[in-house]
């Protein structure tokens, strides 16, 4: 019986024992590691993708005729009022949180800009309410207008985020589209819109 | 894990589930739990504490654990375990991350779905439906005909859910998709009654519980007999095997083999006293037992290859052995090195254990009022009586606690 026979067989057990053993745990923060911050960890998404998306939405809604229209109306001290509806989730991810949070960063831009007026939603929680489900059903704009004259809105921020998700036994794709528009509450008219897309995905390894 | 492996460590839980002391059988696997890990055996502990978690109303904790899950075993499903798979056939079956069968997946995202539904949180519902929509086109791409076809009664549960999921977040046109792919009609929605509004009520139900897998030991000729239709040994391997047998040396395999299912037996729904026929009943045992016939042929042939290697081992231990100290040290070397890889082989017996036998599905519309619901099987008898309010309102009642979704109705559990 010669050794070498099981020497391929001695190292598999090595190798197994080797693969269970590893560095320990340790806490990060911003700027300890750029591969940590920039890689990702799901097929959600995350700070890298709202940034991104942030920063496409705001970019476009700044050179846009909109904002120019609303600069304008400034200038003449007549501002106007928007009120920022939430993003909704139409995909298969639980992304939720990401798109309240992209909601927020818009908001938080608009108001510190100070060229529009814009109207809180905790003020007016029901109403926003009910003005986001008529969006989930056929857009009845009479109803809308009513509704945006008793918010005091003029215009409408919104949105809606979709994706297209393939799998399959090597990988799983998750193509995401988001979707936002200004709507002018008194004619129903749609001002603006964007389109930003984002790819996330796992593949096999 | 104890030398029962995954089954026998979650026992405890199990019956503590099957007496219906849930919180009992979260505390026994909280013990059992380390949130941070990744791993499969922690991942299936969390689908076992989710089941205890919906039993006991706990639906935010439950979906917290499918979620985790979801994510964990998406992400083994993706790993190529090369290293980790050779072990199942050098030391013991459950070195490989475990890879659930596909019911076992669909399970996770229906059940998250019937938890949201529970919490009224429709738009996460839609998720979950949309998931099993993806989960449902890859079946299609991967799984052969007989398999898809076993998976007939999973798919349009998936269907029947989905439509009742769109339907509450106000999306009609994809309800009637849903119910043309399932091949079903909807429900349909009643007049009003005096100007009030039907409430649609899913009622989902549960009862008894799967099979689970429990570590047996097989002779060698006994499992040689078994696999022969299935395997075919080369004649290095083969010349081996009749050595072993020649030998008269008592060699065991670590083999799984599949417990009794908990029969939930047959089950009566009655609302106001008169008798619901279930929309849909799913039998999961029958879908864990096809599961194990069919991955059996492989727990074999790894077993008798884990006997091989370690058979081998011990020759070599005693050759090494007898070459340094002489025979009677050589003997005790090869023996310790066989002896301990039996020792570290473990059958795999992973998997969903706490999922119920049986799963059935009623869908009414109840008018504005007070009614009677009740649930009778072999593992739960159970009675509610809820005030519908008439604003259109759904209600998701799930097993075998009835638990309600809404405070927006006044409601007893009689029990």
């Amino acid at each position: 019986m010669t050794i070498s026979k099981y020497i391929p067989l001695l190292l598999c057990g090595l190798l197994i024992a080797l693969s269970y053993t590893g560095c320990g745990p340790r806490f990060l923060r911003s700027g300890d590691s750029n591969d940590f911050e920039s890689a990702a960890m799901s097929t959600r998404l995350d700070r890298k993708d709202l940034i991104g998306m942030f920063n496409e939405a705001s970019k476009a809604l700044q050179s846009g005729g909109l904002m120019k229209h609303w600069q304008a109306l400034h200038r003449d001290g007549r501002q106007a009022t928007l009120a920022l509806l939430s993003i909704e989730n139409e995909t298969s991810e639980h992304v939720d949180s990401s798109l309240k949070t992209l909601a927020k960063k818009l908001e938080t831009q608009l108001i510190n800009e100070g060229t529009v007026t814009v109207l809180s939603r905790s003020n007016q929680p029901e109403l926003l309410k009910e003005i986001q489900n008529q969006e989930g059903k056929a857009f009845d704009q009479a109803r809308v207008a009513s509704m945006g004259r008793q918010l005091g809105a003029q215009y409408l921020l919104t949105g809606k985020l979709y994706d297209i998700t393939e799998k399959s036994a090597e990988a799983r794709r998750v193509q995401y589209f988001l979707f936002m528009q200004v709507i002018e509450v008194e004619t129903g008219a749609i001002r603006w819109q964007i389109e930003v897309e984002r790819l996330k995905g796992l593949q096999a390894g | 894990m104890n030398c029962g492996g995954y089954s026998a460590s979650t026992q405890k839980s199990r019956q503590a589930l099957l007496r219906g002391q849930a919180q009992e059988a979260i505390e026994h696997l909280n013990q059992q739990i380390d949130e941070d890990s990744q791993s499969s055996e922690q991942l299936l502990l969390a689908l076992e504490r989710s089941m205890a978690r919906l039993q006991a109303g706990q639906h935010k904790e439950a979906n917290q654990d499918l979620r985790r899950a979801d994510d964990g075993l998406e992400l083994l499903d993706y790993t190529k375990a090369n290293l980790q798979e050779l072990g199942v056939y050098l030391y013991s079956d459950d070195t490989a991350p475990y890879r659930p069968p596909p019911f076992e997946k669909a399970m996770i995202n229906l059940f998250n779905m019937i938890n949201y539904l529970a919490q009224a949180q429709w738009s996460s519902a839609r998720v979950e439906a949309r998931r099993l929509a993806v989960l449902n086109s890859f079946w299609q791409g991967e799984l052969d005909q007989q398999y898809q076809k076993e998976l007939a009664q999973v798919k349009k549960l998936i269907h029947w859910m989905n439509a009742f999921t769109y339907l509450v977040n106000g999306d009609l046109a994809l309800a009637k998709k849903e119910a043309e792919f399932g091949d079903f009609v909807l429900p349909v929605v009643p007049r009003k009654a005096n100007g009030k509004r039907y409430s649609p009520v899913l009622l989902i139900s549960g009862s008894g519980m799967v099979p689970h897998r429990k570590a047996q030991r097989l002779a060698l000729g006994r499992a040689l007999l078994y696999i022969g239709p299935h395997h075919s040994w080369d004649a290095h391997q083969r010349a081996k095997l009749a050595r072993i047998q020649a030998k008269g040396l008592m060699k065991w395999l670590n083999f799984p083999s599949l417990s009794q299912a908990v029969s939930g037996g047959n089950e009566s729904c009655t609302l106001n006293r008169q008798t619901v026929p279930p929309l849909l009943s799913l039998s999961l045992s029958q879908l864990v037992i096809k599961d194990f016939e069919r991955s059996k042929p492989q727990f074999m042939i790894a077993a008798i290859t884990r006997l091989l290697s370690r058979v081998t081992l011990g020759a070599l231990g005693e050759e090494l052995g007898k070459r340094a100290k002489g025979s009677a040290v050589g003997l005790l070397v090869g023996l310790l090195a066989e002896g301990s890889l039996a020792i570290a082989d473990t059958p795999d017996t992973r998997s969903w254990t706490s999922l119920p036998d049986q799963l059935k599905l009623y869908w009414f519309w109840l008018p504005p009022g007070e009614h009677q619901i009740k649930v009778d099987n072999r593992s739960y008898h159970g009675q509610l009586r809820l005030k519908v309010k008439g604003d259109g309102h759904p209600l998701v009642l799930t097993f075998p606690r009835l638990q309600m979704n809404s405070a927006s109705h006044r409601h007893t559990n009689i029990n």
